[in-house]
């Protein structure tokens, strides 16, 4: 569903991303793990769209999308989250999930004027949609509050509704599981399974072990911008090059 | 190992209260001797240090300093009882010069602030060629030393480094360590945070693996070296557990 061919990020003279080569097949949890500074979110920020790659290329469902721009990206049906959720943090729950809807009929000038009928059945649409999505992320009964009354695993769970907002086909998610308490773990673990059994392929960043060895399979492990290893996440464990990447200074 | 000189036990601590980062965690550390922090990400280590160098709220546990209960004390008065940091980023001043850097770090001091600074060039020689250079000129290997060397104007009986290796090339990671290990034999107690594990190991005595928060393992360095212990802990259990632990 997604191949990763040959791609490389340069920032200066530093190689965040030094040529990795990934096929993501569909309905998959993919995992990447990997030391910190491995170039695991540049790698996802490429594939996103939000950086371009220095080369290589990237293909969505058989369309080269490197170097298209992250919103088109997104329009294909590849969405991503990130480590740090930004909702608009004074509107509410309901509303940051409503805007994230595509193709609104009320953002078209005339339509307000001419066509109120449909840009308010419109826009009942996406509100149910949304009041929906939320439901499924086990933010119902959150809707009225600001969004940046939501705790940080809460946040998280607001970014995939917004997301699922758009039923994307592939889900870039940046370490769901950073600063999420346990509780909310196991919602955002059931969703992922959830959305997975409906068809949803998953590319998962995550330094939480035991979620990836749960939930992840293949797992790919970067270290200093490459690919060190791929397979399943057992093997992962038992590689020696794999610790050597974590451990730093191979022994001996 | 002779009597710790810094003893932590069961510190909860955090950025955000009711929000712990650090679940308990008891650590020691003697004069002279060199004390690592390893762990996977999110495991607490540079939480528990900031914890303990005074920059973080303590809400449970002791840390006790040459038997005085010191958990919690404003910075100004753990650098007054001995105890210094140096953190991972943003450790020098940038726009003044090497030898303002020391002056700065050296500010609280009366008197022997040029007995403090001729020791300071004494021990990173280094920087004495450069002392009227300003720090944002420095290399990350330099600058690594003249932060180290900033906290020692205080003649501090221990210092708490977070990452003092992070982004260093190989051959700069191994003077930073030979550097800790002189201010070692010189009594000093050092207790620091490192992601290059295996490195930091080889010139520690003794090592803390964290995991989540707690305390996942301890042991002299060259044991936790051997054995499988660091694999669990940054790779996860090799019979994965159905649900998640924590």
């Amino acid at each position: 569903m997604l191949q990763v061919r040959e791609i490389a990020k340069s920032f200066d003279s530093m190689k965040a991303v030094d040529g990795v080569d990934l096929a993501i097949e569909r309905g998959t949890i993919t995992g990447v793990i990997g030391p910190n500074g491995a170039g695991k979110s540049t790698l996802f920020a490429l594939i996103a769209g939000a950086l371009e790659p220095t080369r290589g290329e990237i293909i969505f469902e058989g369309e080269t999308i490197s170097g298209v721009s992250p919103d088109r990206i997104f329009r294909k049906g590849l969405a991503r989250t990130f480590q740090i959720p930004r909702p608009f943090a004074r509107m509410s729950v309901l509303d940051n999930a409503m805007l994230a809807a595509l193709n609104q009929a009320g953002e078209r000038f005339w339509n307000n004027w001419w066509n109120r009928g449909l840009v308010a059945r419109q826009e009942a649409a996406i509100r149910e949609r949304a009041i929906a999505q939320l439901g499924f992320c086990g933010l119902g009964d959150k809707l009225y509050e600001p969004a940046g009354n939501l705790s940080g695993g809460q946040q998280k769970l607001l970014e995939l509704a917004r997301i699922l907002m758009n039923e994307p086909k592939l889900i870039l998610l940046d370490e769901p599981a950073a600063g999420v308490n346990p509780a909310l773990m196991e919602t955002l673990v059931d969703k992922i399974l959830t959305l997975r059994a409906q068809g949803v392929t998953f590319l998962i960043i995550e330094h939480d072990m035991d979620m990836v060895m749960h939930i992840c399979d293949p797992v790919h492990v970067m270290a200093q911008g490459r690919l060190i290893f791929s397979g399943s996440p057992r093997d992962a464990q038992n590689d020696p090059a794999v610790l050597d990447a974590y451990l730093g200074d191979p022994p001996g | 190992m002779s009597e710790s000189i810094l003893t932590a036990r069961g510190v909860i601590a955090g950025y955000v209260p009711g929000l712990p980062i650090v679940h308990g965690v008891s650590l020691e550390v003697a004069p002279g001797e060199i004390v690592t922090i390893i762990g996977p990400n999110g495991a607490g280590k540079s939480t528990m240090l900031k914890a303990l160098a005074g920059l973080l709220h303590i809400d449970a546990g002791v840390v006790i300093q040459e038997g005085k209960a010191i958990g919690n004390f404003p910075t100004h008065d753990l650098v007054a009882a001995g105890l210094a940091f140096v953190p991972q980023t943003g450790n020098v001043f940038a726009s003044l010069t090497i030898h303002e850097n020391l002056v700065v770090g050296g500010h609280t001091l009366r008197g022997r602030l040029k007995e403090r600074l001729s020791d300071a060039y004494a021990l990173f020689p280094d920087l004495v060629p450069k002392r009227n250079d300003r720090a944002g000129t420095l290399s990350g290997g330099q600058r690594q030393m003249l932060a180290i060397a900033r906290s020692l104007m205080t003649a501090p009986k221990v210092i708490m480094l977070d990452e003092p290796t992070a982004g260093l090339a190989p051959k700069l990671v191994m003077q930073v360590f030979a550097d800790l290990r002189r201010l070692a034999e010189r009594g000093v107690a050092i207790l620091m945070v490192e992601q290059n594990a295996r490195a930091a190991l080889r010139i520690s005595d003794r090592g803390y693996v964290l995991t989540g928060g707690r305390n996942f393992a301890e042991g002299r360095a060259e044991d936790l070296l051997a054995d499988e212990t660091l694999a669990t802990a940054f790779l996860g259990a090799r019979t994965p557990a159905r649900k998640k632990a924590s």
